[in-house]
């Protein structure tokens, strides 16, 4: 990708420069955090921020910046594993249940059924049944998103089917699975990355939601969702601890909406030249 | 040359039929049959180009689609070279395909936005096994030159051109695989005036040049006049005239026939025409009239037109009409 294109959109950079930001942060989090997020400092409880903790701590004395930071690696790994699962998944299962008409009504029913649970509910079910940790929390979340993924997915696919370039890829003697490879899932990127944006940005809430209820990943491992559910105790005396989860899962998810508009119109080669002027 | 069915014909069709169900009600049950292609035969020899006319909505269209199983048929038969298609299916049609294709009407969305021109009319070769990239990109830049275009196109998408272009980008996709039948479902119907004699000039050449059998499907007469050996008219999925071009042209039977060829915009305001526009709209294929379907605007109907359908026989050689006026 050209640099010079995003440079022409200083919105879109900003949301790229924080997501480069997080993926620095999660990656050399060891060296960024002086103190490991699990280190107990109980003299030093309710800091707020400033001084000797740049974040402040929490009610056990632990570094909420060292949290941070580690939480990053957490929730990235996590929003990143669900929108993995979903959309492959999703993709896979709309597209040939759309295309293939005879799978059709196996497949959608059986996503009807999955989609008429709550998503919570299911989600819990599913952590009760698989066990807590990081893969089985992406699972149990991830089969909500799948489930919207493949009725988005579907549809979609149902739409470009009736394209008169799907008939003259048949015609040409295109085989099915090569229209839908090459044809069908090619014409539906930019819906699905707005879709796999979303689905980032609330798996988060997602997990943070299961891990407030003691579901998600295991506490010992310090998540965004972890701190703020044990901060809401605190939420008028040390405040600091929802804030700076808080503005991450934000700054997070904005950020990836706003990166997800721009990768939508630079996979659509018509809006890519006008915007690049070639 | 003969429209009766023949055993060497190179693409026979007879008594093929295509009608949608119309569903309706909660259990979607059959409320009632669109006859959208109402036993239609007829043949096309080696190297013949066969004009198919009429309105929009006489099923034309979904003739065509149906000889090249894109649409499946309700009953008939198709043979091409001697083939039954209607009754393949899988992987063996799939390789009789190579024998037949197809130029769309619709240049704009007949081609993958998200492909490029190489990709588009490379992609038939893929298809057909060809792996080696470099072979297809040669046989790519071979046949853009013959449809006109530059080997320089190669990378571009399909907004980048305009309808002409993209029109010879499909001939180039349909031709690359060099097949003997070639469906061309209204092909310079989108395109402006200017460019349709281009395109048309394209077609005829490109029948010289790889010596094809074309079934034009058009609404416009004088491009049809232009390219057909042979014309046959359509009126609510019926063929009610066929005839060679010259015989058609000068001598049309069917009372639709003359309507047609009346509607025919003249290039010279001086000549005085005699006009006779039919009167009506084309009846809903749904529930056609009974008899002969187009006794309600036919102004020279009798009694007889209401009762019976007329079949289509051969009143001069090689010139059928099926009208009671000729029985």
């Amino acid at each position: 990708m050209r640099f010079g294109f995003f440079l022409r959109r200083k919105v879109a950079l900003a949301g790229f420069f924080f997501i480069a930001l997080l993926l620095v942060v999660a990656v050399a989090a060891p060296f960024l955090a002086r103190i490991p997020p699990q280190t107990l400092n109980p003299v030093d409880k309710l800091q707020p921020p400033g001084g000797a903790y740049l974040f402040g701590t929490d009610n056990f004395g632990r570094d909420v910046f060292s949290r941070v930071v580690y939480g990053a690696r957490t929730s990235l790994t996590g929003g990143a594993g669900v929108v993995l699962f979903s959309t492959v998944l999703g993709v896979l299962i709309g597209a040939v249940a759309g295309y293939f008409r005879r799978t059709e009504a196996w497949l959608m029913r059986l996503v009807d059924v999955m989609m008429a649970f709550p998503p919570l509910l299911l989600a819990l079910v599913l952590v009760s049944i698989l066990g807590r940790g990081m893969v089985n929390v992406i699972v149990a979340v991830g089969v909500t998103y799948l489930t919207r993924t493949v009725r988005v997915v579907y549809a979609l696919t149902l739409r470009i089917r009736e394209e008169p370039y799907i008939e003259a890829a048949i015609a040409s003697g295109v085989r099915p699975f090569d229209v839908v490879a090459r044809h069908v899932i090619p014409n539906m990127l930019s819906p699905i990355i707005v879709q796999a944006t979303f689905t980032f940005a609330f798996s988060l809430l997602d997990l943070a939601a299961l891990d407030f209820l003691g579901l998600g990943i295991p506490p010992a491992v310090p998540s965004w969702g972890n701190m703020l559910s044990e901060g809401r105790m605190y939420l008028t005396r040390a405040p600091w601890l929802l804030i700076f989860p808080g503005a991450s899962i934000v700054m997070t998810v904005l950020s990836f909406n706003l990166a997800g508009d721009v990768l939508r119109d630079r996979l659509d080669p018509q809006l890519r030249r006008k915007v690049e002027g070639v | 040359m003969s429209l009766n069915p023949s055993n060497e014909a190179f693409l026979q069709v007879r008594n093929l039929k295509k009608h949608f169900p119309i569903r309706g009600g909660i259990l979607r049950r059959t409320k009632s049959l669109l006859r959208a292609v109402d036993d239609v035969t007829f043949s096309i020899a080696e190297g013949e180009t066969l004009g198919l006319v009429g309105e929009s909505g006489c099923g034309k269209s979904t003739t065509g689609r149906v000889i090249l199983r894109l649409t499946p048929a309700t009953s008939g038969s198709v043979l091409f070279r001697g083939v039954e298609l209607l009754s393949l299916g899988g992987e063996e049609l799939r390789k009789t395909r190579r024998g037949f294709q197809m130029i769309f009407q619709d240049p704009y969305a007949s081609l993958d936005p998200r492909m490029t021109v190489k990709e588009i009319v490379g992609e038939p070769l893929r298809a057909y096994g060809v792996r080696s990239a470099a072979e297809r990109e040669a046989r790519v830049v071979e046949i853009l030159d013959a449809v006109g275009l530059d080997a320089s196109y190669l990378k571009r998408y399909p907004f980048e051109f305009s309808g002409g272009q993209r029109q010879r980008i499909g001939i180039a996709r349909a031709l690359i695989l060099r097949p003997s039948l070639v469906v061309a479902d209204e092909p310079v119907s989108a395109l402006d005036v200017s460019v349709q004699a281009q395109v048309i000039n394209l077609l005829l050449e490109m029948r010289a040049r790889f010596s094809l059998t074309y079934l034009f499907i058009a609404h416009d007469l004088s491009v049809v006049r232009h390219i057909s050996d042979r014309v046959a008219v359509m009126y609510l999925g019926r063929i009610v005239e066929a005839g060679r071009k010259d015989d058609f042209f000068e001598r049309p039977l069917h009372p639709y026939s003359h309507a047609l060829l009346a509607s025919v915009p003249e290039p010279d305001p001086f000549r005085v025409r005699t006009r006779s526009p039919l009167s009506g709209d084309v009846p809903s294929p749904l529930s056609p009239p009974k008899g002969c379907s187009f006794h309600p605007r036919c102004p020279r109907a009798t009694e007889a037109c209401g009762v019976q359908i007329p079949a289509l026989k051969e009143i001069d050689e090689g010139h059928s009409v099926a009208c009671h006026l000729y029985a």
